[in-house]
């Protein structure tokens, strides 16, 4: 349905986007998952065609994307970063036009708006100014703006910052509700729980480029198959390196200086590690059991960790 | 095609709901021609027979509106009836009001100019000498003229003067940075010496008087005006006061010369001027709202969200040009004999060019604030070279012959053929011509670059 290949941005010397390639199929949430500045407002901008650029290619059902491929437009619902909606128009209105200006018109536009406002749950509050909102109301708006004309790519940019846990789950709802539909989501987060429970396959950005793609499954065995367990006291790393010799089921995901995350295999591998620990003289004063999660994926990858 | 009549369909809703601004602007040269005119009209004879009032004036404010007032009413015109003597200490000019030695002292509060442009109420203090009858009246008639001219000024351009006012910011008191502001005190005041108590409410007043004296039953009912009070309420309880005499209507008069045919175009063209950047400013407004980037990306593309915005902006001026024509019609200002296809011709061309020179403008400013604030600037520049302040025949020779540079000056001259000297479609095609030419040009170098601007991701 898309597909990037080898997308490049730069502005001046600094890289925004470097090279960066995947696909998504019709109906798949995929998700592109980074912390801020990773690049994925960018990426999100070249394939809606608000930005050229530098190098590589979008294609969407095989047609290339570039900002005057307005009928390639057509098939897209964008959804900005920041709300972006007329405030003295009311949700009706809003509806109407961008609807209208993806060419929808008549008794089939009405009929669809009338779903829309459904779906986003401000039916009751369809005739009144949008200024008079709140914040969560006017988010799930700005969502309903991009799926109007019955996207077959819808683009996300972060829709979820920013809004309460109950605005945040009915979002999420909708989201999921389009993908059954068959529309293909791309999804931007830097929320990584949010990405585990909505996107099929999704890939991890850092500075511009991908470090890893797959399914939630597939990227957390990048990490291990048993659990994780974060150890913390006053040992240096190399300590913890030589108390780790004797147990090959044990993989250090990071290791530092009062601080280790290691992953820990097999049954009752987790209790012999800590016994050992304790036995030896490491000073621990620390220990966190997990199951492996998105979150070790990304410090395995980059060594640092991705908060909100 | 369709997408272009959806957008501006769509803008013109958004005015609808909140149009305070544009009607500001359509009142502004109403209300202005029909004051100025009233006091200039053949009617009300010049030369007051009143003898020189002295006026002491306490400047607490020190800002830029004091300090355009205090330039303004250095000039010749205004020394003829007014005697205005600045005093540094209040106590001092108190001194001298018990002592007799003036008619009236005006106190300019602190923060007088920051309130007034915030939009907040402003009190003046103004002081009468109780041993004089008339002259503290006329004075306090004058203050009060002056309060709706500064109150609609700074409705109209509160805006732009504060943004002039930030970038200014520590250029301190140079007063001749703002040659437009005084030029428009100026103006306000040689009316206001002659003016009519009705002028004073055709909006409800943002000032207050507070004045020591009593037993004054104009002052009475300037006090009972409070901002919610409708203008009419303000009418009536004025008219019951002042025993009717004073509401005059503001017919044609018979001496043949319309004084109100000639004021109207001088000030309309300077409204609609200012309606152009009211119409490319939405550019701003859709800019920050996030609105404008959302458009781009949709099928309709750059050029056409852009084209549409300057067409929106011809749509308002010309509907603008169009209320005034009939409005003034209507109020006898304006013959309804006039060459219907000249007319047209002339309309549609000031648009059209108030429209090319704002798209030009928003085209090549480095950003819309910028723009916005530079438009300002030019529109009162262009206002007073171009006739729309001064009536051309009463400026000196080196000014009038920057006019045909202005807008204004094609703008009243193709107007005032039609309306004053009679003439048809034939005689405004050289007017219409250069404005057709200003517009049609504008409008395709304004949206060509903003066009480039914005397709180089000037919004990312
Ligand atoms: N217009 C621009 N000019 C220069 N640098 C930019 C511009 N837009 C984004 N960047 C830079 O590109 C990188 C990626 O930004 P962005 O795509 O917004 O990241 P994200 O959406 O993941 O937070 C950042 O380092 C940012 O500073
Ligand atoms: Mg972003």
């Amino acid at each position: 349905m898309i597909r990037v290949d080898d997308l490049k941005k730069t502005y001046g010397q600094h890289v925004a986007v470097d090279g960066i390639s995947f696909q998504a199929a019709k109906g798949e949430i995929f998700g592109l998952l980074g912390p801020n500045g990773a690049g994925k407002t960018t990426t999100i901008s070249i394939i809606s065609g608000l930005l050229e650029a530098t190098s590589g290619t979008v294609t969407v059902d095989g047609r290339t994307m570039s900002p005057t491929a307005s009928s390639v437009k057509k098939v897209m619902g964008v959804v900005p970063q920041e709300t972006a909606l007329y405030e003295e128009l009311t949700a009706r209105e809003n509806l109407r036009f961008w609807g209208g200006l993806y060419d929808m018109s008549g008794s089939r536009l009405k009929k669809r708006v009338g779903e829309v406002l459904e779906l986003i749950g401000l039916i009751d509050r369809s005739d009144d100014a949008v200024k008079t909102y709140s914040g969560g109301m006017k988010r799930r708006l700005n969502l309903g703006l991009g799926l109007v004309h019955e996207p077959r790519l819808l683009l996300l940019d972060e829709p979820t910052v920013g809004v309460d846990p109950q605005a945040r789950l009915s979002i999420l709802d909708v989201i999921r509700e389009a993908a059954r539909n068959g529309t293909t989501v791309l999804y931007t987060t830097h929320y990584m729980q949010e990405a585990e429970e909505l996107c099929q396959r999704l890939a991890i950005l850092d500075h511009g480029k991908i470090l890893a793609e797959g399914t939630v499954d597939e990227l957390k065995k990048m990490v291990g198959e048993g659990e994780i367990v974060t150890v913390r006291g006053s040992f240096t790393a190399q300590q913890m390196h030589q108390a780790l010799e004797g147990h090959p089921h044990v993989h250090a995901v990071s290791l530092e200086d009062h601080q280790a995350m290691l992953s820990v295999a097999g049954d009752g591998g987790t209790a012999r590690l800590l016994q050992d620990l304790l036995g030896q003289d490491l000073e621990v004063n620390g220990v966190n059991v997990q199951p492996p999660s998105l979150e070790q994926v990304f410090i395995k990858l980059t060594g640092r960790e991705l908060r909100d | 095609m369709s997408s272009l009549v959806l957008m501006v369909a769509k803008d013109l809703r958004r005015r609808l709901r909140t149009p305070v601004g544009l009607i500001v602007l359509l009142i502004f040269p109403l209300a202005f021609a029909g004051m100025v005119g009233t006091a200039f009209g053949p009617s009300s004879g010049s030369g007051s027979g009143l003898p020189v009032i002295t006026i002491l004036m306490v400047d607490h404010d020190e800002d830029l509106l004091s300090n355009a007032l205090q330039n303004a009413t250095g000039n010749e015109q205004f020394s003829q009836q007014f005697d205005l003597v600045w005093i540094e200490v209040e106590d001092e000019a108190r001194r001298m009001m018990d002592n007799g030695e003036a008619s009236a002292l005006l106190i300019l509060p602190e923060n007088f100019t920051t309130d007034l442009l915030d939009g907040k109420q402003v009190t003046l203090s103004l002081v009468k000498n109780p041993a004089e009858s008339i002259l503290p009246q006329v004075v306090e008639e004058m203050a009060g003229v002056l309060g709706v001219f500064l109150d609609t000024g700074v409705r109209i351009l509160g805006e732009p003067l504060k943004m002039a006012g930030e970038m200014f910011d520590g250029v301190e008191d140079d007063s001749s940075l703002f040659p437009d502001n005084q030029a428009l005190v100026a103006l306000t005041l040689q009316a206001a010496t002659q003016i009519r108590p009705i002028s004073r409410y055709v909006f409800p007043p943002a000032m207050v008087f507070d004045t020591v004296s009593e037993n004054d039953v104009a002052l009475a009912t300037l006090l009972q005006a409070s901002p919610g009070d409708t203008t009419d309420d303000l009418l009536r309880r004025q008219a019951t006061a002042a025993g009717n005499e004073e509401l005059t209507d503001a017919a044609a008069d018979d001496n043949g010369f319309n004084i109100f045919a000639v004021l109207l175009p001088m000030v309309s063209l300077m409204s609609i001027l200012f309606m152009g950047d009211n119409g490319m400013r939405d550019l701003l407004a859709e800019e920050k709202a996030g609105t404008l980037t959302r458009q781009f990306a949709s099928p309709a593309g750059v050029g056409r969200v852009l084209a549409g915005k300057i067409i929106l902006t011809l749509v308002i001026c010309s509907a603008a040009m169009l209320i005034l024509a009939v409005v003034g019609m209507a109020l006898g200002w304006i013959s309804t004999s006039i060459s219907l296809v000249g007319s047209v011709l002339q309309v549609g061309a000031i648009a059209l060019a108030a429209t090319g020179m704002s798209s030009f403008i928003y085209g090549f400013a480095r950003s819309h604030r910028a723009a916005a604030t530079f438009q300002s600037a030019l529109v009162m520049g262009m206002s007073m070279l171009g006739g729309s302040m001064v009536p051309l025949s009463q400026m000196p020779d080196f000014l009038k012959a920057m006019a045909p540079y202005t807008i204004n000056y094609w703008g009243i001259r193709g107007l005032t053929d039609l309306t004053v000297r009679g003439l048809g479609v034939a005689d405004v095609l050289q007017e219409a011509g250069v404005l057709l030419l200003i517009g049609l040009l504008g409008m395709a170098i304004g949206w060509w670059r903003l066009s480039r601007r914005y397709a180089l991701g000037a919004n990312a």
